[in-house]
C-alpha cells in the first residue's frame, strides 16, 4: 500500500512533491526558530545576570571614586579599566552608569564624573562610535556627549545637523545646545527643516537646565521655517521675555495661521490685554481654529464687552463658535443673561435673535 | 549610637550613593524601594530622619509623606525629587516636609542639609 | 467518473498551491518588515528621557474617551487607575452609554460628581446627552462623566468626541489596563512627524491570569487555559508580526478599539465612528486614510509596539465565537463599504496591498479553508483519497501554522520578552503545536458563521460577559 502510493506520487506532477518539500522546509525552519528562541533566551539571561553583577561593581567603584577621600584615584582608575572594561558591552554599561550618575548628582561630583568618563576610556570608545557609519551608534555617542556636556571636534558633528535621519539631526541639535558656551540656539540659523514637537520639547528642556543666559528668541521671529517661529513664540512665554510682547502682537498679522495661533495663545498666557484690539480686528478673517482661540483669549484676559463686540462676526452657520461663545458668555455670567435666550439643541436657530439682543446691549452699554 | 535614616528611593544608583555617603557621615542607613516597604519598616523600628523620592511604585511620595506626618509627626522628612515644578514643591511643604532637594543633587550639600535638619530636632 | 474526480483533485491541488504561495509570501513579507521595524524602534528608543517630556508644559493635551455600558462591577476601580496615568495634561471622559445597572450612581457617589451645564459641540450627530458631570473634589478635576441614551459603542465614542475639550483623543475600553506611561508612549508618533499624524495605535496584550493590583500589572503570567494561551499566540502574530510590518510600509488599516489615539479634527472631518457597522474601529481608520488620500494631504499613522495596554480575552468558547463572528462581520462590512479602494492604484499601498491583504487573509481565508476541508471530507467519504496524499496535505498546512506561531514567539523574545519564566516559553511552544488542531478550527468556524450571519442580515454585537479583572492579589 505504502509503496503503491509512493509510486503514485511519482505520477503526480510536482504538486505532492512540492508540498512535501515545503513541509520539510517548514519543519526545519520551525526547529531553527525554536533553537533561536532558546539561544536568545539564554544569551539575554546571561547578559542580564552579568549586567546586574557588573553594575554593582561599577556603582561601588564610582562611589569610592566620588566620595572616598582616601581613595587612590589615578591608580585605581587604571586598575579598574584594565581588569573590568574589556568588551564593548562593558563599555556600554559603564557609559550608561556614568549618565545615571551625572543625571542625579551635581556640584563637585560633576567634575569627578567627567574625570571617570575620560579615565575609563569611555570618551575614546564613543568617539570611535561617532566616526562610524551606523546612525544609531552616532546617535548614542552624541547623546552621551551632549548629556555630559563634553565637546568633541566640531567637524565631526557639524554635518550631522543636516542629516536625513531625524534622530541624528535632533541629537546633533541637543549636542550643540548643551556644549555651547554662548548662543546655544545658534544652530537654528542654519536649520533647513521644520522642527518637530518632540525636538521642541527637548530643546526647551535643555534650555531650562542651561547655566548660561538664555538667548533672546526674537532673533528667529523671521525664520523661514514656521515651526521655528512657533517654537520661539512659545519660548517667549516659557522664559518670561516680556520685552518681546510688542513683537508677539505683530505676529498676530503673520502670514502663517499656525504662527498666529501660537501668538494668540502666548499673549493669552502672558495676559496682555493690549493685544485684544488687534485680535478682535482680525477675528472676521481668521481660520475657525484661530477664531476659537481668540474667543478663549478674551475669556482669560478680556471683558464681557470685548466678547460682545465679536458677536456680530459669528454667522448663523458657525455653530461651533456659537457654542464657544455661549460657554464664554456663561463664564462672564452675571453680565450676559444667555441661558434664557438660547436653546442649546437648536442654537443656530436662535442665533440671529441672540445676536440682535447682544448688539442692542452693546450699544446701550 | 548612630542616628538612623530611612531612605525611600527606587533608583539603585541613587540608593547606593546615598547609602555610601551617609554611612561615611556616620549614620545608619535603611533602604526601602517602595512606599509599602517603607511603611512596614516604620512600624518595626525607630528612625531619626526620612529621605524620600516622590515618584515611587505603588504609593505616591505625597501619600507616604501624609502618612508619616500623621503617624510619626516627630520624624523629619526630606524630599529628594527630580521635580522642579513649583506646585509640586509647594504641595510637599504644605504636607509638612522639612526640606526639599532637587535632583541632580550635590552629595555634599545633601549631607549638610541632613545634618542641619537633624540638629533642629 | 473516476477521471472527472481526478481532474477536480488536480485543479484543487493547483488552487491550493497558488493560495499557499500567496499565504507564504504574506508571511515572509510580514516577518521581514516587522523585524526591521522592531529593530529600528528599539534603536530609536534606546535612551528614553521621559522626565523631559513629563515636565514640559508644551505637550498637546489629550482627552481619554472610555465608553461604559453596564460596568458597575469595575467602573470605579478602572477610573481610579486611569486617573493615575503619567501625563502632564489630560482629561478622562467616561461615557455612560445608557447603562441599565447602577454605574452612573456609583460614579456620582464615589467621585462626588455634580452636574455641569449641558453645553457641547455637535460635530457628529449622536443620541441625546442626558447630563455632563464633574467632580467637586480637586483631586478628580481631570474626570468628566457623560450620561447619554444608549446607542452602542460607536455612538458613545462620538458623544465623547462632541463633549471633550482637547484636540487629541485616546479611545480605550474602560476595563483595559494601561501602563502608567501609555499616553506618553502613544503620543510619540504625533510629536515626531512634521506631517499630519492622524492616528497612532498600540499593541494589545492578554491580561488573563496576570497579577494585577490597583489597576497595574505586577507580574506577567501565562493564562491557565489553552484557549487564552492560543489567543496570546494569535495576538503575537497579529501585532508583533502583522501590524508592525504594516506600519513599516505605512499600510496599517486597523487600530484596535481597545487602545488608539486619534487627531480629533480628522476624525470629525471623516464623520466620526460609524454606528451601523460592528467593526467601527477598523472602519474609522480606513475612512480617515481614504479621505486624506482623496484630498491629497500628506499624513501618516503611527504604531507603538511597547506593551502598553492589557485586556482580558474570552476564555469561554461561546463568547470567543461570538467575538470572532463579530470581527468577521466588521471586516466584511468595512471592505464592502470601501470596495472602491480594492486594487485601486490611486490609493497606493492601501489599495494595492492592505485592502487586498485583508480580503484574502482576513475575509476569504477561513472560507477557502472551510471549503477545502469540506472537499476533503467528501473525497474521503467517496474513498477517492489515500492516506499518503491526505497526510502530505495535512502536514504542509500544519507545519506552516506551527512555523508561523514559533516565529511570532521568536519576535516576542527578541523584542519585549514579557513572559520571563522558562516554563512559560515551553508552554507557549506546546500551545503552538496544538493550536492549529484544537483552537484554529473554532475561530475559523466562527468567521464562516459570521459570513453566514451577515448574509442573513444580523447586526447585533453579541454579549461579552467578563470574569472581571479585579485585584488578583486578593484572590491568590
Amino acid at each position: 500500500m505504502q509503496l503503491n502510493s509512493l509510486k503514485e506520487l511519482e505520477n503526480w506532477p510536482y504538486i505532492l512533491k512540492v508540498n512535501l518539500t515545503l513541509s520539510i522546509s517548514f519543519l526545519i525552519l520551525t526547529l531553527l526558530f525554536i533553537a533561536l528562541v532558546l539561544v536568545l533566551r539564554i544569551v539575554k539571561n546571561r547578559r542580564e545576570a552579568y549586567r546586574i553583577k557588573f553594575d554593582v561593581k561599577l556603582i561601588d567603584f564610582y562611589n569610592h571614586f566620588l566620595f572616598d577621600e582616601d581613595f587612590e584615584k589615578a591608580s585605581q582608575l587604571g586598575d579598574f579599566k584594565f581588569r573590568h572594561l574589556k568588551t564593548s558591552f562593558d563599555h556600554k554599561l559603564a557609559i550608561k552608569q556614568t549618565l545615571i550618575f551625572d543625571e542625579n548628582l551635581k556640584g563637585e561630583s560633576s567634575e569627578a564624573i567627567k574625570e571617570l568618563f575620560y579615565g575609563l576610556g569611555l570618551y575614546a570608545f564613543l568617539l570611535k562610535d561617532l566616526k562610524k557609519k551606523a546612525w544609531f551608534k552616532q546617535v548614542r555617542a552624541l547623546y552621551a556627549f551632549s548629556k555630559l556636556g563634553i565637546s568633541v571636534p566640531q567637524e565631526l558633528v557639524a554635518p550631522l545637523i543636516k542629516s536625513k535621519k531625524v534622530e541624528l539631526r535632533q541629537q546633533a541639535m541637543l549636542y550643540f545646545l548643551n556644549t555651547s558656551k554662548e548662543n546655544p540656539l545658534g544652530f537654528l540659523d542654519d536649520l533647513d527643516q521644520e522642527l518637530t514637537l518632540w525636538q521642541q520639547v527637548f530643546i526647551e528642556n535643555s534650555l531650562k537646565n542651561f547655566d548660561l543666559e538664555v538667548p533672546d528668541f526674537a532673533r528667529w521671529f523671521n525664520h523661514e521655517k514656521s515651526s521655528v517661529v512657533v517654537f520661539c513664540i512659545k519660548m517667549v512665554v516659557s522664559f518670561n521675555q516680556f520685552q518681546n510682547i510688542p513683537l508677539l502682537i505683530e505676529a498676530l498679522d503673520h502670514t502663517e495661521a499656525a504662527v498666529r495661533a501660537q501668538a494668540i495663545n502666548s499673549l493669552k498666557i502672558m495676559e496682555v490685554p493690549d493685544a485684544l484690539q488687534l485680535m478682535s480686528a482680525n477675528f472676521p478673517f481668521e481660520t475657525p481654529a484661530n477664531k476659537r482661540a481668540i474667543l478663549y483669549a478674551i475669556e482669560r484676559i478680556g471683558t464681557a464687552k470685548d466678547l460682545r463686540t465679536l458677536v456680530g462676526c459669528i454667522s448663523k452657520e458657525e455653530e461651533n463658535l456659537q457654542i464657544d461663545y455661549y460657554k464664554i458668555a456663561s463664564s462672564f455670567e452675571d453680565e450676559i443673561p444667555v441661558q434664557k435666550l438660547i436653546d442649546l439643541d437648536t442654537i443656530t436657530e436662535d442665533w440671529e435673535e441672540y445676536k440682535d439682543y447682544s448688539l442692542r446691549l452693546l450699544q446701550g452699554a | 549610637m548612630n542616628r538612623k535614616i530611612l531612605v525611600i528611593e527606587d533608583n539603585p544608583m541613587v540608593v547606593k550613593s546615598l547609602e555610601f555617603k551617609l554611612k561615611k557621615d556616620g549614620y545608619d542607613v535603611v533602604v526601602a524601594e517602595d512606599g509599602r516597604t517603607a511603611m512596614k519598616l516604620l512600624s518595626e523600628g525607630h528612625f531619626d530622619l526620612i529621605l524620600t523620592d516622590l515618584m515611587l511604585p505603588f504609593i505616591s511620595g505625597n501619600e507616604i509623606i501624609e502618612f508619616i506626618k500623621t503617624e510619626y509627626p516627630n520624624i523629619p522628612v526630606i524630599v529628594l525629587s527630580t521635580s522642579t515644578q513649583e506646585d509640586i514643591i509647594t504641595e510637599a511643604f504644605t504636607l509638612g516636609v522639612d526640606d526639599f532637594i532637587t535632583k541632580p543633587f550635590s552629595p555634599n550639600e545633601l549631607s549638610l542639609r541632613v545634618k542641619r535638619t537633624l540638629a533642629k530636632v | 467518473m473516476s477521471i472527472g474526480i481526478q481532474e477536480i483533485i488536480q485543479l484543487f491541488s493547483i488552487l491550493f498551491l497558488v493560495y499557499g504561495l500567496i499565504i507564504i509570501s504574506g508571511y515572509i513579507f510580514s516577518a521581514f518588515f516587522s523585524i526591521i521595524e522592531i529593530r529600528d524602534y528599539k534603536r530609536k528608543n534606546n535612551f528614553q528621557d521621559e522626565v523631559a517630556l513629563l515636565q514640559s508644559a508644551n505637550l498637546p493635551s489629550i482627552s481619554v474617551l472610555a465608553p461604559a455600558y453596564n460596568e458597575e462591577a469595575n467602573v470605579v476601580e478602572n477610573i481610579r487607575s486611569l486617573l493615575t496615568l503619567n501625563y502632564p495634561s489630560f482629561e478622562i471622559v467616561i461615557i455612560n452609554d445608557g447603562s441599565k445597572d447602577g454605574s452612573l450612581q456609583k460614579m456620582i457617589d464615589t467621585f462626588q460628581l455634580e452636574p455641569e451645564e449641558l453645553v457641547h459641540y455637535h460635530h457628529i450627530p449622536t443620541k441625546k446627552v442626558r447630563g455632563i458631570y464633574k467632580s467637586k473634589i480637586k483631586a478628580y478635576r481631570n474626570l468628566r462623566v457623560i450620561d447619554k441614551e444608549n446607542g452602542g459603542k460607536a455612538d458613545a465614542l462620538n458623544t465623547g468626541i462632541n463633549c471633550c475639550n482637547h484636540d487629541l483623543i485616546c479611545c480605550i475600553d474602560v476595563d483595559c489596563i494601561l501602563e502608567r506611561n501609555a499616553l506618553l508612549k502613544l503620543i510619540r508618533p504625533f510629536l515626531n512627524d512634521t506631517r499630519r499624524v492622524i492616528a497612532s495605535g498600540g499593541i494589545i496584550r492578554v491580561a488573563n491570569n496576570c497579577v494585577i493590583e490597583d489597576g497595574r500589572i505586577l507580574e506577567v503570567r501565562l493564562p491557565g487555559t489553552f484557549i487564552a494561551r492560543a489567543q496570546i499566540l494569535e495576538y503575537f502574530r497579529a501585532f508583533l508580526m502583522g501590524r508592525m510590518a504594516w506600519s513599516r510600509v505605512d499600510g496599517l488599516l486597523l487600530i484596535s478599539g481597545a487602545f488608539g489615539m486619534f487627531d480629533k479634527k480628522t476624525v470629525i472631518e471623516a464623520g466620526g465612528y460609524d454606528h451601523t457597522t460592528v467593526g467601527e474601529d477598523m472602519e474609522l481608520l480606513v475612512r480617515m486614510r481614504r479621505i486624506m488620500r482623496e484630498q491629497n494631504i500628506p499624513y501618516t499613522v503611527g504604531f507603538v509596539p511597547d506593551p502598553l495596554c492589557w485586556t482580558e480575552v474570552p476564555e469561554n468558547k461561546q463568547i470567543l465565537m461570538r467575538q470572532r463572528n463579530r470581527w468577521a462581520r466588521g471586516t466584511i462590512e468595512t471592505l464592502m463599504k470601501h470596495k472602491k479602494m480594492l486594487f485601486n492604484p490611486k490609493y497606493g499601498v492601501l489599495g494595492l496591498l492592505s485592502t487586498p491583504y485583508w480580503m484574502f487573509f482576513e475575509w476569504l481565508a477561513p472560507i477557502f479553508e472551510f471549503i477545502g476541508i469540506l472537499f476533503f471530507i467528501i473525497l474521503i467519504l467517496f474513498g477517492k483519497v489515500n492516506l499518503t496524499v491526505f497526510s502530505i496535505f495535512f502536514l504542509v498546512i500544519y507545519s506552516f501554522s506551527v512555523l508561523f506561531s514559533i516565529t511570532a514567539i521568536y519576535f516576542e523574545e527578541y523584542s519585549f520578552q514579557q513572559y520571563k519564566k522558562p516554563k512559560y516559553m515551553f508552554q507557549l511552544m506546546r500551545t503552538a503545536l496544538l493550536e492549529p488542531l484544537l483552537y484554529h478550527p473554532i475561530v475559523m468556524w466562527a468567521a464562516v458563521k459570521g459570513n453566514i450571519d451577515l448574509l442573513r442580515g444580523k447586526k447585533s454585537w453579541g454579549q461579552m460577559t467578563r470574569t472581571g479583572l479585579g485585584n488578583s492579589a486578593t484572590k491568590k
